[in-house]
């Protein structure tokens, strides 16, 4: 995902609520929001009104426009909103995007390389292989709690996990007008199962210096929770007590699936003629993904009934 | 409009689901399962939003998250454009205090500052942080019954923060955050209901009342589930090391450690402490005691001006002859059956209509035959016609030209100086304890509006703040020197910009003037700090007994002089006591 600046989320959050915020001076911005909207943002008790904001402090109090700026509440109002938002949606990449004859002369090439050989297209068609974009949430909790976001995309045909970032922007709503998709091979369960499994070993790896601050902060109000029950005879309430302590203080990661979305990006098909150097011929059904530049033969791809 | 824009196609997923765990050798991993099986259940269904929207709210999800990472408070940003509308300015001192809770004390902390530095507000800060960082949702918010409603209109308004007010034993499990009172949440059938709850944060106002360990509140509070906890009271410790003890083993047990190795390192006497230095060390993990005139806060002044009312020949004789019959009473009387008596003779310097009216009640609750100088006294209070306080007050009136409190211990006294000031063209407004909580919050909205003067009794004088007004009248003083202190503390607390004047209306040759003499000129109570005056009473004792031991001063007495030694005495013993509060320990925060 490209770097993300909060003017950039506020007026795109602003287009799709089809409003049009209007620049009264320079860095000041006025829309009329109306009572659904406002409360939708601030609550129940709010009515329609006149937001004027900015995104400079010294604007905001200079004019008395509202500040959106890093956690103002005007900027987590609408966020609130806009996360409420989309849990699931789809999209495909066109293959338009992509300039077919030089993916046709690359294959060729490549091929060509490979096996000392000539190759020749005999037909080329488009299939689009089916992913599971996922958003995660990741917090690490001890007392405090820090969150990272990990957007992993689990290609549904091979099951493979990939950790690129795709390019969002290039993707159009909805499914692809070709009917041809692959066959899903991996249930989206299986999916799930190893964006987890590949989080869990991601964290599993980082830094755990947080952790291990917190098990000897535990360690220590373990061991005067102990001293304090010293006296006590009421096993029960030392049990609880203990519980309670390990509930708060203990360090953990917790990974929530946030949004996810099914993706189909295109992959090139080509029945190629081969001529190896020896005279013989050999025709190949060749699959090109664009998004991992990765040739792959037919023998693992079907069509679908 | 409609809303057709925004695309909600399934239920927020919930903070609260079901998940597996992972136990790695320093931490546990949780993966949630049911946020997943929802995104799959909207695949079957195929509900699908715009991926325009997708992408928004997965920019959102970016954002939100990397506004976690500020070792700053992030309430301070989200709160500022509100403060700025109802004129909240934040001290240093509380920012401070809501930073260390946050980040030494791991959101467990005693809020010990002294009265009038914001507790309230340092408590709604840190609540709404927590709030705002994802890592409270659950609270519950424990008061005594006057301050629920308070606490409820002070985190709307200052913190956004939406609560509900308990009134059924539905709420319990219903509200995210909560306002209830102590009294009300101990007893069954909500205790049980209560202590199954799990909750993120418990904040107790006025936590003092939880120094006995062998309290049903003490108990009720130590079998809540808790996560974070906040206690608040400006006096955390009274009398004995023990009660200091059981609060902090109520939010950290053991931080100080058995009992048995708390007494043996850390107590000489119940009231003196071995090792304070570390004693102190201990108690700053885990209390917070901001104290004024430690350049953290900048109070205005407090300017007291007495005026002395000299009563008209009849009211002077009448006042004589009221205070014969309560001595005359008391003589015949066990101690603890003068307290009508003690009320009478503080209401004959306050009204003869409030006189009157506890007259008419001994009278009506007189055994046959009625007493005869009863049945005269109130006779001849009939006869009057002038009282020369209210003349007093009406005079003063005209030098005031802003908002006025005024406050007077009697419902009959209170209605009588409206009458007088309504029919002087003033516009009036009563407060008092028979008003609802929403009939209390109404008159403080009108009274800020529109009205110059607002009466009001002892009970209004807990539990509102005045901030706007900063002229006090005290119609007639009570004797209990907290009383009086919780009367000018509506008005001379935080948020106060402006000098305060306390103006008291004396009767000469009166009690009153007795009273106004060890209050201002021996102990001078008005220049006192807040919270050394709770103090001091506590530790002398007499926080209850106050009243009785001056009533007792004047029933021996007769002759001024002897009044005026008597109470040179009481006042040293008082002096005494501060000096000891000051010399003692309790400078171990």
């Amino acid at each position: 995902m490209r770097d993300i600046s909060i003017p950039d989320v506020v007026f795109e959050f602003f287009r799709l609520c089809k409003l049009e915020p209007l620049e009264i001076r320079k860095g000041v911005w006025q829309v009329q929001i109306d009572d659904v909207l406002m409360k939708e943002l601030d609550g129940w008790r709010a009515k329609g009104r006149l937001l004027q904001f900015t995104f400079d402090k010294k604007l905001a109090e200079t004019y008395g426009a509202e500040l959106i700026g890093p956690g103002s509440y005007r900027i987590n109002s609408i966020l609130e909103l806009i996360r409420k938002q989309a849990t699931l949606s789809h999209a495909y990449l066109p293959h338009t995007v992509f300039h077919e004859p030089s993916i046709r002369r690359k294959v060729t090439q490549r091929l060509g390389d490979e096996r000392a050989s000539k190759v020749y297209v005999l037909t080329n068609s488009l299939l689009y292989d089916e992913y599971l974009w996922m958003v995660m949430s990741i917090s690490f909790v001890t007392h405090q709690k820090e969150e990272q976001i990990q957007t992993p995309l689990v290609n549904l045909a091979s099951g493979k996990l990939l950790s690129f970032s795709i390019p969002t922007h290039l993707f159009c709503s909805g499914r692809p007008p070709s009917e041809n998709i692959s066959r899903r091979k991996t249930t989206y369960k299986q999916a799930y199962t190893s964006v987890y499994h590949h989080l869990t070993q991601e964290v599993s790896l980082m830094d755990s210096t947080w952790a291990a601050e917190a098990l000897d902060r535990l360690q220590e109000e373990r061991s005067k929770l102990e001293a304090y029950y010293e006296d006590h005879l009421d096993e029960q309430k030392r049990a609880e007590k203990t519980r309670e302590l390990i509930k708060r203080a203990s360090p953990k990661v917790q990974i929530r699936a946030i949004r996810g979305a099914v993706l189909y990006i295109p992959l090139f098909q080509y029945r190629l003629m081969e001529v190896l150097k020896n005279g013989q011929e050999s025709i190949r059904t060749i699959y090109y993904d664009p998004v991992s530049n990765s040739l792959e033969e037919a023998a693992t791809k079907t069509r679908p009934d | 409009m409609d809303l057709s824009y925004l695309p909600i196609t399934g239920s927020p997923v919930s903070q609260r689901e079901a998940h597996q765990e992972l136990q790695l050798p320093q931490f546990t991993v949780e993966i949630s399962q049911s946020s997943f099986t929802q995104i799959v259940s909207q695949i079957r269904k195929k509900q699908f939003d715009t991926w325009d929207w997708f992408l928004l709210a997965a920019q959102a999800d970016h954002l939100s998250a990397s506004q976690q990472h500020f070792s700053e408070l992030i309430a301070l940003d989200y709160l500022a454009d509100r403060w700025r509308q109802v004129g909240v300015i934040p001290y240093p001192h509380q920012i401070k205090t809501a930073e260390r809770v946050m980040y030494e004390m791991h959101g467990q902390a005693i809020l010990a500052d002294e009265v009038g530095l914001g507790k309230t507000i340092e408590a709604g800060l840190i609540l709404k942080e927590y709030m705002l960082r994802g890592l409270v949702r659950k609270t519950l918010i424990l008061t005594p019954a006057s301050l629920v409603w308070q606490w409820y209109q002070e985190l709307y308004e200052k913190f956004n923060i939406i609560s509900g007010i308990q009134r059924s034993k539905w709420d319990w499990e219903y509200a995210d955050t909560l306002i209830a009172s102590l009294d009300t949440a101990k007893r069954e059938p909500h205790a049980a209901l209560i202590t199954e709850i799990p909750y993120d944060m418990i904040i107790i106002d006025e936590a003092h009342k939880l120094k006995n360990s062998s309290t049903a509140s003490f108990k009720f509070v130590n079998s809540l589930q808790k996560k974070y906890c906040l206690m608040l009271t400006a006096t955390p410790i009274q009398n004995d090391l023990k009660e200091l003890y059981n609060l902090i083993s109520l939010l950290k047990p053991g931080q100080l450690g058995s009992y048995r190795s708390f007494k043996s390192r850390f107590v000489q006497d119940k009231r003196t402490p071995k090792n304070p230095q570390e004693l102190k060390g201990l108690l700053s993990k885990v209390m917070i005691r901001n104290k004024r005139g430690e350049g953290t806060v900048q109070f205005t002044k407090r300017v007291v001006h007495p005026i002395i009312v000299s009563l008209t020949p009849t009211e002077k004789e009448l006042y004589q002859r009221v205070t014969h019959f309560v001595k005359q009473s008391s003589s015949k009387k066990s101690r603890t059956n003068i307290l009508p008596l003690i009320t009478l003779q503080r209401e004959v310097c306050s009204s003869f209509l409030a006189t009157g009216l506890t007259l008419q009640k001994m009278m009506d609750n007189a055994e046959e035959p009625v007493p005869p100088n009863i049945a005269s006294l109130l006779s001849e209070l009939a006869q009057v016609k002038q009282n020369s306080k209210c003349d007093a007050l009406e005079k003063l009136m005209t030098q005031l030209d802003d908002k006025v409190i005024i406050f007077t211990e009697y419902k009959a006294s209170q209605e009588y100086i409206r009458y007088r000031l309504e029919r002087a063209g003033y516009t009036t407004l009563g407060f008092d304890g028979t008003l609802s909580r929403g009939k209390k919050e109404w008159t403080r909205y009108m009274f800020q509006r529109s009205a110059q003067v607002l009466v009001s009794t002892e009970s209004g004088g807990e539990g509102l703040n005045f901030q706007f007004c900063n002229q006090v009248i005290n119609f007639d003083l009570p004797w209990n020197p907290m009383r009086l202190e919780q009367r000018i503390g509506r008005v001379h607390r935080l948020g106060q910009t402006r000098d305060v004047h306390i103006y008291n209306l004396i009767t000469k040759d009166t009690i009153e003037e007795h009273i106004m003499y060890l209050l201002h000129q021996k102990i001078n109570m008005f220049e006192m700090i807040i919270g050394e005056l709770d103090a001091i009473l506590l530790h002398l004792k007499l926080n209850r007994s106050f009243e009785s031991e001056l009533m007792e001063i004047f029933l021996k007495h007769d002759q001024a002089e002897s009044i005026r030694k008597e109470l040179d005495l009481f006042g040293s013993r008082f002096l005494q006591g501060q000096k000891e509060i000051k010399a003692s320990t309790w400078d171990l925060f």
